[in-house]
């Protein structure tokens, strides 16, 4: 009954409903089951005793006052049921107003304790009081030495018992004792370890209770859903902590490192959605910053480069975010960061350094190879997405203030150089396990964007920079070939030099590695993603005059380019009429149009003269040429402008790369990379 | 526990105490004490719940042990000094109070559905009390598993942590990792 009652009083507690105690005249039942509530948050816990005071009759501190007062010496030994009670009381007190002076009481009593060891409920009181007594006063090690005590003295016996008691259904029987406590002894350890103490700024020395934590999530915490429902438990919060613990975002497995981190990324996610919300207001800055400085101790925490990375990772996300949102939003608020792109550098740079020694992952912190694949590959990539943002973000601000563009495109170059340096330094060789597929995208992107800041955003470039920002438009074409946009981009540049008649001697070699290329052809010819898009490309890098229109046609004149053909063939069919005409009259043949509408009829009618034969063989012969050059233009053209207007379909696919990391053509670039490298005698 | 250089011998003089209070508790509430610790057996399960309640603690304690190493591993890797006195210390006990007893039984390296992982127990407990830097401990141990289990090395066992690999071939490991220390 009384755990019905206990179980009872969780679930509504838990749900925050009134509650339903029944038989309770007096504080000792719910003294005695307090571990199914003391966990409670402070709010809920101060309603409960409120509410308990009310159906016993009297306040829990009067009642501590009138029956649970240390008995005078003379009085002989204290019983343990009133030394616990009176602990227990005390520390639902503290932990329901806060007040020290009421942990303090609880830790006299819990002391009192000591002589009734034996007994693993009062061994779980003493130590659970202990405790919370450490995190009061900020001492991590007590805090560690009690939690493990707790466990070896109260935990680790109960177990085997309950899971007979259990097996034999008698886990509820009132003769169970403490045993049936287990499952709430577990959720308690686990709210102590991975809430409380974080709650009370415990930000070291936790590491020791890591292995307690892999053991509550090892079928302990939430295992046990007919007494504590699994999601009124810290289940899925536990899940997530080991998960992170174990994985390529830890620090060698480090408790205090991972609860670092992981409120760091809560204040994240809450500057996040501020700045969905608010925008850059006043108050998402001031989140920022504290999420900020939650990461700048998180890496405070770390010991070995996994947990740098792990940490430089999450911040660039958060850079990244930032710089979007400035660029969104149109505003540039002060904000401060203790991190920077090149601090991540630095850290990748550690972690790239380790592939050239074996096992040297092991070194750096992480248990596995995967592990140590996927965290430097994630640190990649939020290298090159907040390089990317924040030189976008550049950009757009020199078409906001047009009189600092040049500054503005300069900054943008500074950071698109870095990243390709980066590129340059690590992604050479095709094996290098560090460098996602999306960083060739990102290095053509990055190419351009030198091209474009140069070339479209600056105001004023220096040649040097416009000879740059060619060439960097050459290299992203090599790279990623099949952005049409940039096809024209470069004929734009080079038209703004007086240059486009070099168009097709830059642009050549692209198009044929693109059309020579085994990979893309093998691609293409097993149908993989976006196949018939590339072939479409392909057939047009494969023409010279498609060549053309990529760079000199835009896209919405496609329209303009059909009507001249279709004017073209209205002239051919004009000269072709006049060559027959020709063709008559020379013949002798009357004219089929009749006489009284042609004011030519009466020279028509007779013979012609020499005179007339001769100057009637130089029109026909000029004819003659008119149409055969018509011929060959709407010949070259109604082949061409197909191929060209079906590249239009591949429109829209580099945003796509960009937006997805994951996308299938991102690893199709990494082998085009390396093959074209290998092609120009580069063994790497 | 929490200061196992020079309180060890005070914590296992109180342990002793404590313990000697726990039996005056236990001799008062007799055959109704359920957290009494179980006693030792003599007798070998053929199946029954029984047998499925010692192959579930055998279970839990090889993944305890396995979370364990995991934590002790990453606290040298880490060189967290004070936290490798505290966790020893606590992996120390856990061995010695909970470990060591349920181990104390020829039963389960006689009965099939338990031998595996008694023996994959004892390598665990081996390579912790290495890492313990008790390396007699550890020998005790190693010749428990030779006594136990002579003639039938070619059986497999889940050591090191996430192979299987024959009980002779174990050994060797173990063998080597003990004076590689």
């Amino acid at each position: 009954m009384k755990t019905l009652i206990a179980r009872l009083s969780l679930l509504l507690l838990l749900l925050g409903g009134p509650a339903a105690a029944q038989d309770a005249a007096s504080w000792d039942p719910y003294l005695d089951y307090a571990y199914v509530f003391s966990s409670a948050e402070q709010p809920a816990l101060r309603a409960r005793l409120e509410q308990y005071a009310g159906e016993a009759g009297v306040p829990l501190d009067r009642h501590i006052a009138q029956r649970l007062m240390p008995l005078a010496s003379q009085n002989g030994p204290e019983p343990e049921e009133r030394v616990r009670r009176r602990a227990i009381a005390h520390l639902l007190l503290y932990l329901a107003d806060g007040k020290s002076e009421s942990l303090e009481e609880s830790v006299e009593a819990a002391n009192a304790l000591k002589p009734y060891l034996g007994r693993h409920e009062s061994r779980y009181w003493h130590h659970y009081v202990l405790a919370h007594a450490a995190l009061e006063r900020g001492r991590p090690y007590d805090f560690v030495g009690n939690v493990l005590d707790l466990w070896l003295g109260a935990v680790v016996p109960l177990e085997t018992p309950y899971e007979t008691l259990k097996a034999l259904s008698l886990s509820e029987s009132p003769n169970s004792g403490f045993a049936s406590s287990l499952p709430f002894l577990y959720e308690n350890v686990a709210r102590l370890v991975l809430i409380r103490s974080q709650q009370m700024g415990v930000d070291r020395g936790l590491d020791p209770l890591g292995g307690l934590v892999r053991l509550l999530a090892d079928h302990r915490v939430g295992a046990h859903p007919d007494v504590i429902p699994v999601s009124a438990s810290s289940r899925d919060y536990l899940d997530r902590i080991v998960e992170r613990l174990d994985g390529p975002e830890s620090d060698a497995g480090s408790l205090t490192f991972t609860l670092a981190l992981f409120e760091a990324s809560k204040l994240h996610d809450n500057a996040r959605g501020l700045i969905a919300t608010q925008g850059l207001s006043g108050e998402t800055v001031k989140a920022i910053r504290v999420a900020g400085a939650a990461y700048r101790t998180a890496a405070d925490r770390a010991d070995t480069v996994q947990g740098e990375a792990a940490v430089q990772t999450r911040v660039l996300r958060q850079l990244g975010e930032i710089y979007a949102a400035k660029q969104r939003l149109k505003m540039d608020p002060e904000i401060e960061t203790p991190f920077t792109i090149e601090d991540a550098i630095g850290v990748y740079t550690k972690l790239a350094e380790a592939e050239a020694e074996p096992d040297g992952w092991q070194e750096l912190g992480f248990r596995e190879r995967d592990g140590y694949v996927v965290a430097t590959r994630g640190l990649w990539e939020e290298i090159q997405e907040a390089t990317l943002n924040a030189a976008d973000y550049y950009l757009s601000r020199g078409v906001e203030l047009p009189h600092l563009a040049d500054d503005y495109s300069r900054n943008a170059v500074r950071l698109y150089t870095r990243y390709l340096s980066l590129f340059q330094k690590h992604a050479l060789s095709e094996g290098a396990a560090g460098v996602p597929d999306s960083a060739y995208y990102a290095a053509h992107e990055a190419a351009r964007g030198v091209g474009d800041a140069f070339l479209l955003y600056a105001s004023h470039p220096t040649p040097e920079e416009v000879d740059l920002g060619i060439r960097r438009y050459r290299s992203a074409l090599r790279i990623f070939p099949f952005d049409r946009t940039l096809w024209s981009s470069l004929t734009a540049a080079l038209e703004k030099q007086g240059r486009e008649s070099e168009y097709m001697g830059l642009v050549r070699p692209a198009a044929e590695a693109a059309t020579r290329s085994r990979v893309v052809n093998r691609w293409v010819e097993t149908g993989e993603a976006d196949a018939e898009r590339l072939a479409s490309l392909q057939r047009a890098f494969a023409d010279s005059l498609a060549v053309m229109y990529l760079g000199f046609a835009d896209a919405s004149g496609v329209g303009e380019l059909e009507r001249s053909l279709a004017a073209l063939r209205t002239e051919r069919q004009g000269a072709m009429g006049k060559l027959q005409a020709l063709r008559r009259r020379l013949g002798g043949q009357a004219e089929p149009v009749p006489a009284a509408f042609d004011p030519d009829a009466g020279s028509r009618a007779g013979p012609l003269d020499a005179a007339e034969t001769a100057e009637a063989q130089r029109e026909l012969a000029e004819a003659s040429a008119l149409l055969e050059r018509l011929d060959q233009q709407i010949e070259a053209r109604s082949r061409t402008l197909p191929i060209y207007t079906a590249t239009l379909a591949s429109d829209g696919l580099g945003g796509e790369l960009r937006a997805r990391r994951d996308h299938p053509l991102h690893g199709l670039l990494r082998r085009l990379y390396h093959e074209e490298r290998a092609s120009m005698g580069d063994p790497s | 526990m929490r200061r196992p250089q020079s309180c060890f011998w005070l914590s296992l003089a109180l342990a002793v105490l404590t313990g000697a209070c726990a039996s005056n508790d236990a001799a008062r509430e007799t055959s109704l004490d359920l957290e009494a610790a179980p006693s030792a057996d003599h007798n070998t399960p053929l199946g029954g719940v029984s047998l499925s309640q010692r192959k579930l603690e055998l279970v839990r304690t090889q993944a305890d042990l396995v979370h364990f190493m995991a934590t002790l591993d990453s606290l040298q890797l880490r060189r967290d000094q004070s936290g490798q006195i505290l966790f020893k210390g606590f992996v120390d006990e856990y061995l010695g109070t909970h470990v060591d007893p349920m181990l104390a039984t020829e039963m389960h390296s006689e009965q099939p559905e338990l031998a595996g992982l008694d023996a994959s127990i004892r390598l665990l407990e081996a390579e912790l009390l290495t890492k313990l830097r008790s390396p007699y401990r550890a020998q005790q141990t190693v010749d428990a598993l030779e006594q136990l289990y002579q003639g039938r090395e070619d059986m497999l066992v889940d050591w090191p942590i996430g192979k299987k690999t024959t009980l002779k071939k174990a050994m060797e490991l173990l063998e080597d990792e003990k004076w590689r220390g």
